[in-house]
């Protein structure tokens, strides 16, 4: 099976609290920039299928050179060829980044299945995958959790309540995958890392397209409400009740 | 009566036969050594230069045996055998240049004196040696000793050759009526038994030439052994020895990873000379195993079986990869503590080889254990193995008046914190107090703050060299670029990697541990201190005590600022590891846990206050200490800072 992957590198979601501030615009400081874990995720699925399928896979990220990152990753786990849609860091309009992906997936000469993680961790909107197929015109399975290749079609599983759901797709579809014991992402072999990081990363030049932007961000405000309800077992108990009262006739429970 | 003297071959009348046996000794001999030297030979070569050093370590843990005897009943019967047997080998060689050069060496006073009173002597201390060995093994039976045939078999025959010899001595003197019989003294009193039985002459000379015979036979047959078995350690030891680091083995080597053709160790040829010689010295004497944290927690892991293991594989199957062998769960159950290392008697070097084995799994196939992978994906990713981490590389200096060095400044002391000082928050209160410690001493103090970085040391304990040598990379070009004066840091990892290991990417930085550093500051009076009334036990922590060889400087401090100094039953160069080491820190452990049995021996001294001296034993002790109802655990930082004289601190003001 032909697979194709995208990738997203993403500030790191760890950063402590502050680090990142959002100023009229992101400032990230000194923070880190890491694959997003879902797309982890979708990694280790892509690596799964293509070596089930005896297939292969090519990682696509869409963004600024620090994207890298998560292209070296996909290289060291065996990806064929890593391509990144050149575009400005920081925010992206869905569709637009769905048009231009769009774009890449046809220069890399289509797939049999095309992976992308459940959402990006830094915005987590979690829709650009769904109008990717939409755009594509191709059948959507959504959050993932295990792919097993049957023929040239694939059983897939993710989780509902009480249990899971498995079911037959065929290809070419689009999947978003999540996180479960069975996509967690494997280790690259260090040799393999050293390959990797002399691999070339193909840049294409993304088309123009209309696209939402952002005007401001602001930081939200923390404010400390709490409030320690001191005394004994029963004054702490009466005052948990008034305290609830209170919130309640406020409207902070509708 | 003449010279002194005695006939040799007495009564044996075709001794000559016996070159027969001699012979098929020698080829099995030959044999058995040429099958372990084909082993050897694959592997690396090892840098033997300089040489003073190593022959000073052979003349002491070989010649005189001084690790040998730090077990004072079984290591004195070791020395008085190892000296017995050599006293005899002297004797035999001396009666051969007899009986086959014809030179005269067998009489008058060397013969009295030496081949008569001396080697009795010497055969006496062997049978007790020996008589000590097997009530020890068999009576006493500690659990860390094996009692496999072999284990009988090889000091009982021992034993029979002796006993044997001392018959075969006192039937000639008995039956010559030997004039100078009384210098054989053993001999000599088991002769007079022989009058009041009334053995008659005649059978005292056939019972002699058989015996003589059997003793032949048996003495042959034991050396012939010697390269088929663990007595094989009486020609390895020493050399192990020799071949050893004399520095401990305490830096791992530093691989040349972009033209290695294999990344760790694998394969037999993957170990070097000095890894395969140990395999054929070790002595099977269960010493490391003994003061192994990972056994003593019921982890599959026990150094002993480790080297006996390899062992094994060397020579049943030589040609398989060593996975096929040691199992992740016990290699990955090392906390690198050293204590096995501290404790062979023949320097075998187990961290090492175990280290070597993680490197192949780790970077040539990708496995590492859970948590510790996402440790070591921190360091890759963001520069430290702390996931989750609430803190930046300089929360915990907020509102202390303490400078980030900045490019082209000068650098009189730095403050190296460490990831733990930085991010865990128990260790964040330790890089605070050691901070305002250095400040109140006037120090001219700066610390690196965002530009600090991983020394890499959990990585490189678990087997990701390539990751340990980017961070070791990146920080030796910003500490070149600093060149700080001297570099203090609180973390004994931290400590190993800037001051020792670096040096193998160019660093030549004067780092000194916090406790030292303070020490002197007590010392010269830069810091004066309250005497603290309090009963305290320090727990030495490996990477400071045995990697670093600093074992006073924290209980000089103690002594200053704490109280009562009471001592673990493990303690100074055979403290218990807390836990944490190998990457523990950043494992989950099943029960027992190492820290819990730590906390035990911390708890039973009966100290109000556990004083440590590094981030990681912090942790590890203050969650043992609290499950094992102790009391509280604190960085010999934090006791100073709080004893410190108020005029001192008046000036900088205490948080
Ligand atoms: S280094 Fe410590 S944990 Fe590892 S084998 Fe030796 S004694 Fe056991
Ligand atoms: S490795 Fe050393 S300490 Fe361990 S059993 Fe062998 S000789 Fe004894």
């Amino acid at each position: 099976m032909r697979i194709i992957c995208f990738l997203k590198a993403i500030l790191d979601p760890e950063a402590p609290p502050g680090a990142i501030r959002f100023a009229g615009k992101v400032e990230s400081g000194e923070v880190a920039t890491v694959l997003g874990p879902f797309e982890g995720n979708a990694l280790e699925l892509s690596v799964q299928i293509a070596q089930a399928s005896a297939g292969g896979f090519v990682a696509v990220a869409m963004g600024d050179a620090a994207q890298d990152i998560a292209l070296r990753k996909a290289l060291a786990l065996g990806a064929e060829r890593a391509v990144r849609v050149d575009a400005p860091a920081g925010f992206q309009d869905p569709l637009a980044v769905a048009r231009r992906l769009k774009a890449a997936a046809e220069e890399a000469g289509g797939a049999d299945v095309y992976v992308f993680g459940r959402q990006a961790g830094d915005w987590d909107m979690g829709v650009t995958a769904g109008l990717f197929a939409g755009l594509m015109d191709l059948p959507f399975a959504p959050l993932v959790q295990h792919a097993e290749v049957v023929g040239a079609n694939l059983r897939l599983r993710r989780e509902i309540a009480g249990g899971y759901e498995e079911s037959l797709r065929v290809a070419p579809l689009v999947v978003s995958v999540t996180n479960g014991p069975l996509t967690l992402m494997r280790l690259p072999k260090v040799k393999d890392v050293m390959l990797a990081n002399r691999k070339p990363i193909d840049v294409l030049q993304a088309a123009a397209e209309p696209s939402l932007e952002i005007a401001e961000i602001a930081q939200a405000q923390v404010t400390r409400q709490g409030r320690m309800i001191t005394g004994d077992a029963a004054q702490q108990a009466a005052g948990l009740a008034a305290e609830l009262r209170r919130f309640l006739v406020a409207g902070g429970g509708n | 009566m003449g010279i002194p003297h005695r006939v040799v071959y007495w009564n044996v009348p075709g001794h000559a036969w016996m070159y027969l046996p001699f012979a098929i000794l020698v080829l099995v001999f030959v044999y058995g050594v040429w099958r372990r030297w084909r082993v050897w030979a694959l592997g690396r070569r090892v840098q033997l230069r300089p040489w003073r050093p190593r022959l000073r370590r052979l003349l002491s843990h070989a010649g005189l045996q001084t690790r040998v005897v730090r077990r004072p009943l079984q290591g004195y019967a070791h020395l008085a055998l190892a000296v017995a047997f050599g006293l005899l080998f002297i004797g035999t060689c001396v009666v051969a240049l007899k009986a086959d050069f014809g030179l005269p060496v067998m009489q008058g006073a060397f013969y009295l004196w030496f081949e008569s009173a001396t080697l009795d002597a010497a055969g006496l201390a062997g049978i007790v040696a020996l008589a000590v060995f097997l009530i020890r093994r068999y009576g006493l039976r500690p659990w860390a000793l094996g009692r496999e045939p072999a284990d009988f078999l090889v000091p009982f025959t021992l034993l029979i050759i002796l006993i044997t010899g001392f018959v075969l001595q006192s039937l000639r003197i008995y039956a010559t009526h030997d004039p100078w019989g009384a210098y054989s003294f053993v001999g000599y009193g088991l002769s007079r038994l022989y009058a009041d039985m009334h053995l008659g002459i005649p059978a005292a000379l056939i019972i002699h030439r058989s015996l003589w015979w059997f003793h032949l036979l048996l003495a042959f047959s034991f050396l012939g052994a010697i390269p088929y078995s663990k007595l094989f350690h009486l020609f390895m030891a020493p050399v192990a020895i020799l071949l050893s680091d004399p520095a401990g083995a305490t830096r791992l080597e530093t691989p040349d990873l972009e033209h290695a053709e294999r990344l760790g160790v694998n394969m037999l040829s993957d170990l070097t000379v000095k890894d395969l010689v140990d395999l054929d010295a070790c002595t099977e004497c269960g010493r490391c195993e003994e003061v192994c944290p990972a056994t003593a927690s019921g982890k599959p892991l026990s150094p002993k079986k480790v080297i006996l293991d390899l062992r094994e594989h060397a020579h049943l199957r030589p040609q398989e990869p060593l996975t096929a062998t040691i199992k992740d769960e016990t290699l990955f159950a090392c906390t690198t503590c050293r204590a096995c290392m501290e404790a062979c008697p023949v320097d075998i070097e187990h961290v090492p080889k175990i280290v070597g084995m993680r490197r192949f799994r780790v970077m040539e196939e990708g496995e590492l254990p859970a948590g510790l992978a996402e440790a070591v994906q921190g360091i890759e990713e963001r520069g430290h193995p702390f996931r989750g981490a609430q803190a930046s590389r300089t929360t915990w200096l907020e509102g202390l008046p303490l400078k980030e060095w900045q490019p082209g400044e000068s650098c009189e002391t730095l403050l190296w914190v460490g990831c733990a000082g930085a991010f865990d928050p128990r260790a964040q209160k330790v890089a605070r107090a050691l901070a305002q410690l250095l400040l109140a001493m006037g120090e001219d103090v700066k610390v690196l703050g965002r530009r600090e970085s991983c020394t890499g040391d959990p990585a490189r304990r678990a087997g990701q060299e390539y990751l340990y040598q980017m961070q070791a990379e990146a920080n030796v070009k910003t500490l070149t670029e600093v060149a700080p004066r001297r570099i203090v840091t609180m973390c004994p990892h931290c400590l190993h990697q800037l001051g020792d290991e670096y040096r193998a990417f160019g660093a030549d930085f004067e780092v000194v541990h916090h406790s030292e550093y303070l020490q002197q500051a007590l010392v010269t009076g830069r810091l004066r201190a309250a005497a603290g009334g309090r009963r305290i036990t320090y727990h030495d922590p490996c990477y400071l005590g045995r990697y670093e060889g600093v074992f006073a400087a924290p209980r000089e401090v103690l002594r200053t600022a704490g109280g009562e100094l009471v001592e673990m039953a493990h303690h100074g160069p055979d403290s218990f590891c807390c836990g944490a080491g190998g990457g523990w820190a950043f494992r989950e452990e099943g029960p027992p846990r190492v820290n819990r049995l730590r906390a035990k021996e911390a708890v039973a001294t009966g100290a109000e206050l556990v004083a440590t001296g590094c981030p990681f034993c912090l942790s590890m002790l203050t969650d043992g200490v609290k499950a094992e109802g102790g009391g509280e655990v604190q960085d010999i930082a934090e006791i100073l800072w709080a004893q410190l004289a108020p005029e001192v601190v008046s000036e900088s003001g205490r948080e």
